[in-house]
């Protein structure tokens, strides 16, 4: 049986645990990107790629009612936060990827 | 703007409908843990610990964090906790007698 390649798919995890994985994910990214997007370009590109992936992988499974609407919202947010990752407004970047780390770490029981 | 100020009296259900526009039923919050003043629902911890400011707190007492209403969790994290000079060198408040206070104000008044 062949391994998921952790760094791309986790699909293979607990639901909760993989939405635990992606509020890590949102809460470096908040930190890399305050500390400035050009500092960390090829870090913070490689961990919004999977990001993007895990939450992608996650609207695909049988995750409950009670976290589907946080997964819709989270996924509008994030798709706004890759648009202007490179934005002078770093504080609001980082605030708001810090703040769905947030509500993701909360709410990963409900997955 | 979304942010409602409260002290001494609990949040009426049109002001945590207020609150709740930015982030649905999660609401961020920064608190005054010496006053029991408390700012709500703002998209920003930095901008409203600046409304706070401005109300008269001092920073030293005011600290960032989040309450979820979907699983009933209180958190500490926030950028704005950072302050190494005042021996919280982390986004999460570390001192216990802080956290219990801030939790406090935060039922008091949100829930």
């Amino acid at each position: 049986m062949s391994k998921i390649d952790h760094s791309i798919s986790q699909t293979d995890l607990p639901l909760n645990l993989q939405v635990l994985n992606i509020s890590v994910n949102l809460s470096r990214l908040s930190q890399w990107v305050y500390e400035g997007y050009t500092k960390k370009v090829q870090l913070i590109d490689k961990f919004v790629d999977q990001t993007d992936n895990y939450l992608n992988d996650l609207d695909k499974q049988d995750i409950s009612k009670d976290f589907r609407p946080t997964l819709k919202r989270v996924k509008k947010d994030f798709n706004n936060l890759k648009r202007n990752i490179g934005s002078e407004d770093k504080l609001y970047w980082a605030e708001r990827a810090l703040t769905w780390a947030n509500i993701l770490q909360h709410r990963a029981k409900l997955a | 703007m979304s942010t409602v100020i409260l002290r001494d009296k609990k949040a009426s259900p049109l002001e945590l409908e207020k609150m709740s526009y930015e982030y649905g039923s999660y609401i961020k919050v920064v608190v005054d843990v010496e006053k029991g003043i408390l700012a709500g629902g703002g998209a920003m911890h930095y901008d409203e610990e600046q409304l706070l400011l401005e109300y008269g707190c001092r920073q030293e007492n005011l600290w960032g964090g989040g309450i979820d209403f979907t699983t009933g969790e209180v958190d500490y994290n926030s950028m704005i906790n950072v302050r190494p000079r005042e021996g919280n060198d982390s986004r999460d408040i570390l001192s216990n007698d802080t956290r219990k206070k801030f939790k406090k104000i935060v039922e008091d008044l949100l829930l």
